[in-house]
């Protein structure tokens, strides 16, 4: 006779455990909110942490991208007015006269665009914009970025924008010694480094000074950074040597590395404000002197 | 410990929904459902009750719809993945059907309804999703 082993049936026991789990749910469907909303209060904070805390990192990552944003387009105003004012004071101390405060500088309008694509020989020579005519930007548009000079727009489309970098083999930007105010012609010299040129023998410039935009031309506004001296030879007999020094300079702007510019759709005059009262006006009115008019405040 | 990683992914594929929130595909359902098709019926009769669990802590005012919703799915499909062969080319079928059950019973028990387009969006979503795995065979077309 053969014997039939018996196996135990699971099928009852998952039932039973159904039916709890059903008798469970429809007692807590029943239940009033407010209890259902304080019974599960707990687990509800300790389950949602972790989706709390992602969604809060992706807001702080977007807030944290608009920042930088507005950092860098606030550098490049700063880096702007910073040359500016050194121009006014240089000037200033040129006529020996105290500095005006309500001077105006420019105030630049400026159009952020980012590099969408490099010329492929140098990679440096032409960058095209995101931006164009319809963003209103021109042919000769300055283009600049956080720490100077970039070069100029030479061709637009109405979405796109072309341009010539000041590493261009026929770029040619007129600039000028901030210390000592000598003038000369920047041009490249590949592959990343730029020649002042027709600058005369006897010329002061030396290593470590700073060269700007010098304003003639008429594309660049006065005062933009080019790049810092790097060698002076005038013994070498290059092309200039005999009439010319050779002054070499790095640009302050790393083209390689440039994803976003700013091009310099607009110029517009600061509005003038007058001037706090300092310590000064105040000296002078409580001992009653009238300033000398060389230095008289305006 | 297999069950322990299955209730990690639930979890995980909870807080992804819940942080889409609106037109999120139904990834909990659909885990359920793959699951229900393989899986012994207790280990599904837990996995229902922690994911329905999850997703009314999302709902306090509806406390207890996900939990009865997905315990009814998931023991649904247990016991139909017995009655037919090859259980997961119907996986798309059972998927669309306990996705009408959400929304139907929903619509029966609160008299709410989320707008169509994100319905249908959402579902579709969920049951496009699916549709890789209805390829496979289940371990239970042996039956």
């Amino acid at each position: 006779m053969v014997q039939i082993e018996k196996k135990p049936s699971r099928t009852k026991d998952d039932n039973r455990l159904f039916l709890i789990f059903l008798l469970l749910s429809i007692i807590l469907l029943l239940l009033p909110g407010s209890l259902k909303f304080n019974l599960f209060f707990y687990p509800r904070v300790i389950l949602l942490t972790p989706l709390n805390l992602s969604l809060r990192f992706l807001a702080e990552l977007s807030q944290l991208r608009q920042e930088n944003l507005r950092l860098k387009a606030l550098t490049t105003q700063l880096q702007i007015e910073n040359i500016g004012l050194k121009e006014i004071i240089r000037t200033q101390v040129k006529q020996l006269t105290p500095p005006s405060f309500d001077s105006t500088l420019p105030n630049f309008t400026l159009k952020r665009a980012q590099v969408v694509s490099r010329d492929r020989l140098t990679l440096v020579s032409y960058l095209l914009l995101n931006q164009g005519e319809q963003a209103g930007v021109k042919v000769n548009m300055p283009v600049i970025a956080e720490m100077g000079v970039v070069g100029k727009v030479i061709a637009t489309s109405p979405f796109q924008a072309l341009v010539e970098t000041m590493l261009s083999k026929d770029s040619k930007i007129a600039g000028v010694d901030l210390r000592s105010r000598v003038t000369g012609v920047v041009t490249a010299h590949p592959p990343n480094r730029l020649r002042l040129l027709y600058v005369p023998r006897d010329a002061d410039v030396t290593v470590g000074d700073t060269i700007i935009t010098s304003g003639l031309g008429g594309i660049f506004p006065k005062g933009f950074l080019i790049g810092t001296v790097v060698k002076t030879n005038p013994e070498q007999n290059s092309n200039h040597s005999a009439l010319f020094k050779d002054i070499l300079l790095k640009p302050f702007v790393d083209i390689y590395a440039t994803e976003a510019v700013y091009i310099i759709t607009g110029e517009t005059e600061r509005p003038k404000t007058k001037r706090p009262r300092t310590d000064w006006d105040k000296l002078l009115e409580q001992f009653k002197i009238e300033p000398p008019i060389e230095i008289k405040i305006r | 410990m297999k069950i322990l990683f299955q209730l990690l992914l639930i979890y995980f594929l909870f807080l992804i929904q819940a942080g889409i929130a609106h037109y999120a595909p139904d990834l909990v359902m659909l885990a359920l459902v793959i699951f229900a098709l393989n899986e012994p019926k207790k280990a599904v009769l837990t996995l229902s009750c922690f994911a329905g669990f999850c997703l009314d802590l999302v709902t306090p005012q509806t406390f207890g719809f996900n939990l009865l919703l997905l315990i009814l799915t998931g023991f649904s499909v247990s016991n139909l993945r017995t009655m037919v062969y090859y259980a997961n080319r119907y996986a798309l079928v059972l998927l669309a059907i306990a996705l009408g059950l959400k929304y139907g019973l929903g619509f029966l028990l609160f008299r709410v309804m989320p707008p169509v387009l994100e319905v249908l969006l959402s579902s579709l979503a969920t049951l496009l999703l699916m549709l890789p795995f209805s390829f496979f065979k289940s371990k239970h077309y042996e039956y």
